[in-house]
């Protein structure tokens, strides 16, 4: 009876009710995007549901986060999901992993699953979720949003393309404007988690026309919507089969790295410490640092200029609202220069409204 | 340099951070005949420097984009940045 108004569409019908049954589905994050997908897919008889999440519940997260209440604030999100969802339907095996995927734990958690639905924050796991899920050949629902607007694709389905064919240049670490949130209304995840569990049940039933090779970009607050068809890409799908997913740890993005803020940069000049400063902006790129010997090396100079960089010491990099210069920090830590290496928070923006305030 | 009068100009569609910085999502960019989405991208990071720090896609017609797309035919190009939460 539970079923009944579904069992009554022609094409999901007994047999349709029986594929939603013995289904193993794999949330990796329950937030925005996660509770939303994770109610619909268990009141619709999804078999078995894993939920990954290390997260905890904050009181900021219940504007859209449906499945908690005040009442498990500070309790594990996998692990609330699981009572909710177990009171929602108690046919459906809930599996909680109460932990963050990463390079160690991601091949383990996931083998057995037939999809994956991407509901993270964090960019970095979604190359980890694509790689996993290409490596152990199961199609993933990606979705994911900013502020009022977001995205859903279906990936590594049926021979289609994967993520890495969608965007093969991996965003920097620090490219986004915020981890912890930009700013999101409540409802679009909402929008976008339920378009997630809607692919994720058409794959399961084998009906309709899956957004695999496509990618459903759509502004609700403008009304703007665009479907992008894109093809798959061998040298990426090579690249994800090859990768070593112990190399991605969790939460790399949110790693602030080594940095110092623009009262403390002031200090220092002041006190005359002997640091050395590289603006890695355009040299046409204003306000310029008023401070003597600071060299201009724009970023995409960089790697050619290396050996104009100072042979040791500290080295501050700064741009104008220290996004690129977090890259260029990247770059050559990874270069491997014996110079201890530290990002400029915020930017010439807050160092020069900082020198203002002193 | 091309005359003004054989300059073309594009609709422009702009998602997430890029319609904020753009100041909504309809844009339009003028570009001279024979550009390709490199040009573009040149352009429009002139016009909004942020994009320097963005790894951002294009779509022309509803199509994803290489560097060496040509956009003489395009009728809509799409800016999408990665969105980052979930």
């Amino acid at each position: 009876m539970r079923y009944a108004r579904q069992i009554a569409l022609p094409n999901v019908g007994r047999d349709g009710q029986q594929k939603l049954r013995a289904a193993k589905v794999l949330m990796v994050g329950a937030g925005g995007l996660g509770c939303p997908a994770l109610q619909y897919l268990a009141a619709a008889g999804v078999g078995t549901l894993g939920i990954v999440d290390g997260d905890h519940v904050e009181l900021s997260n219940l504007h859209r986060q449906t499945l908690f209440t005040a009442g498990d604030i500070g309790r594990n999100k996998a692990e609330v999901a699981v009572e909710r969802l177990h009171a929602l339907n108690p046919d459906v095996k809930l599996v909680p992993y109460p932990e963050h995927l990463d390079g160690h734990n991601a091949a383990r958690i996931a083998a057995g699953y037939d999809v994956v639905i991407d509901g993270t924050d964090d960019p970095m796991a979604r190359y980890l979720i694509n790689d996993l899920c290409v490596q152990l050949g199961i199609p993933f629902v990606h979705g994911s949003i900013h502020r009022f607007a977001g995205q859903v694709s279906v990936l590594n389905y049926q021979g289609g393309p994967t993520y890495r064919c969608l965007g093969p240049d991996q965003p920097a670490a620090g490219e986004f404007p915020d981890c912890a949130q930009a700013g999101v209304l409540g409802v679009l995840p909402g929008i976008i988690g339920t378009v997630q569990a809607s692919e994720a049940l058409k794959i399961i039933l084998g009906i309709g026309t899956t957004l695999s090779g496509k990618l459903k970009v759509i502004d609700p607050l403008q009304w703007e919507e665009r479907t992008i068809a894109f093809a798959r890409n061998e040298e990426q799908v090579i690249k994800a089969r090859a990768s070593d997913l112990h190399t991605f740890m969790p939460e790399q993005n949110c790693d602030t790295g080594s940095s110092i803020d623009a009262a403390q940069l002031m200090e220092w000049l002041a006190e005359g410490q002997r640091i050395h400063l590289l603006d890695v902006r355009e040299l046409h790129e204003e306000p310029a640092m008023d401070v003597p010997s600071v060299l201009r090396i724009p970023l995409g100079q960089l790697l050619g200029r290396l050996d104009e960089l100072p042979a040791e010491g500290t080295l501050v990099v700064i741009c104008q609202h220290g996004i690129r210069s977090k890259r260029a920090m990247d770059l050559l830590n990874k270069a491997g220069l014996p110079l201890r290496i530290l990002n400029l928070e915020g930017g010439m923006a807050a160092f020069a409204s900082s020198k203002h305030i002193a | 340099m091309n005359e003004p009068s054989t300059l073309k100009e594009h609709e422009l569609i702009c998602f997430g951070m890029i319609a904020e910085w753009a100041g909504g999502p309809r844009q339009q960019l003028t570009l001279p005949p024979g550009s390709r989405v490199a040009d573009l991208r040149k352009a429009a990071q002139e016009r909004w420097p942020q994009l320097a720090d963005t790894t951002y896609q294009v779509a022309v017609d509803q199509r994803l984009a290489t560097d060496d797309t040509e956009l003489e035919s395009a009728r809509e190009i799409a800016l999408l940045p990665p969105f980052a939460g979930g």
